[in-house]
């Protein structure tokens, strides 16, 4: 089990690095969206700071939204995803390998570069690691959830459109904390509590999520 | 449906692990060699198959000297060789499920096929298939049914 785990996890990376633009879409739409608030917003630092936190989740979401499109098609395109559901290997373990990788190439490097496009916003340096740490809990939250959407869109007409009314209500309550953890240390609450729950969303999320995309992926493959 | 008296539906995971399934689309990666691809399919499968095991089953099936190109530059029937290099690893598994296997081949790799059905139907094996192809077999038992006869 462990093997087929491994294997999946190698190829998928394989696969990323062999056909970086995929990756690098996602990391370019994310620092565009950012980009645009100050532009549109005008040069204003204090109504920048304000709403710098929300700006980088919103973008975060629609980056991750964007990505999620792809996590299973290429994989229902060529066949390998029927012979994932005919393996010896329980589908939720793969669909968790496949979620690891997913993170690693999309959410990953939203995370890290953040803080550089934080210092548009001109956010303060001591909210910078509050900021990117809320991020590294949230995104993975959003591909898992994300990911049974996707699981239950699979090989639909239009189903870029239907994944996103099914999943971004879904995504509210990880916005509302990731956003707030900033926000809360920026007035000097500190954002702990927030990041706790986003642990906490996260800790769940990576328990139960793959299963049920598994379940997901069956439904929409029967 | 049943195995060996059990619903499979509720064996799952015990009854995919008898099952080799060569579907319609070959679940070859384009960026992946054939290697590779012959990897993954394995592990997924539950298989055990080292370097040199997953070499000779593609160099059986004639892709020699193309298992490190990357599939994208394989011709259709180089590709579906690949996919159908599985079975050289699959003599242990004992049902094999093929949908049209001997599409795209040409006669050397449909009789190198044949020969790889054969060997495993003579090894206790089964195998179900469906096919256009006019296919000849030298087998203890088969049970032929031809579609456009029941239409």
């Amino acid at each position: 089990m462990l093997r087929a785990l491994r294997s999946v996890i190698v190829r998928d990376l394989l696969l990323a690095v062999r056909r970086s633009s995929d990756v690098l879409t996602v990391l370019l739409f994310f620092v565009i969206v950012v980009s645009l608030f100050p532009l549109g917003i005008g040069p204003e630092p204090a109504l920048l700071r304000t709403i710098a936190p929300g700006a980088i989740w919103v973008a975060a979401l629609l980056a991750s939204m964007l990505a999620l499109q792809r996590v299973f098609a290429a994989d229902h395109a060529d066949g390998t995803l029927e012979q994932m559901l005919l393996g010896a290997t329980p589908l939720g373990v793969v669909v968790a390998g496949k979620m690891l990788v997913h993170w690693l190439v999309t959410g990953l490097p939203l995370v890290l570069i953040a803080p550089v496009l934080a210092l548009q916003f001109d956010l303060p340096q001591e909210l910078l690691g509050v900021l990117t740490l809320s991020l590294a809990l949230g995104t993975p939250v959003l591909g898992l959830i994300g990911a049974i959407g996707a699981a239950l869109t699979l090989g639909l007409r239009g189903g870029g459109a239907l994944l996103s009314l099914l999943v971004l209500p879904l995504y509210a309550p990880v916005l509302i904390m990731g956003a707030g953890a900033t926000e809360s240390a920026a007035v000097g609450l500190g954002g702990h509590a927030q990041l706790l729950l986003l642990g906490a969303f996260l800790v769940i999320a990576a328990a139960f999520a793959p299963w049920v995309a598994a379940l997901a992926l069956r439904i929409s493959m029967e | 449906m049943r195995w060996a008296g059990e619903n499979i539906r509720r064996l799952q995971e015990e009854f995919w692990r008898q099952l080799v399934y060569i579907g319609h689309a070959n679940a070859i990666k384009d960026d992946l060699s054939a290697a590779e691809n012959l990897h993954v399919a394995c592990a997924l499968a539950g298989l055990r198959a080292g370097e040199a095991e997953v070499r000779e089953a593609l160099i059986r099936l004639g892709l020699a000297g193309r298992e490190n190109l990357p599939a994208r530059v394989l011709s259709q029937g180089q590709r579906r060789r690949a996919a159908l290099a599985r079975l050289a690893l699959s003599q242990s598994v004992p049902l094999w499920i093929l949908d049209e296997p001997f599409t795209a081949l040409d006669a050397e790799a449909t009789s190198c096929v044949q020969g790889l059905i054969s060997d495993h139907v003579a090894q206790g094996g089964a195998v179900m298939y469906a096919t256009h192809h006019e296919a000849r077999f030298s087998v203890r038992a088969a049970l032929r049914i031809d579609l456009e006869a029941t239409c």
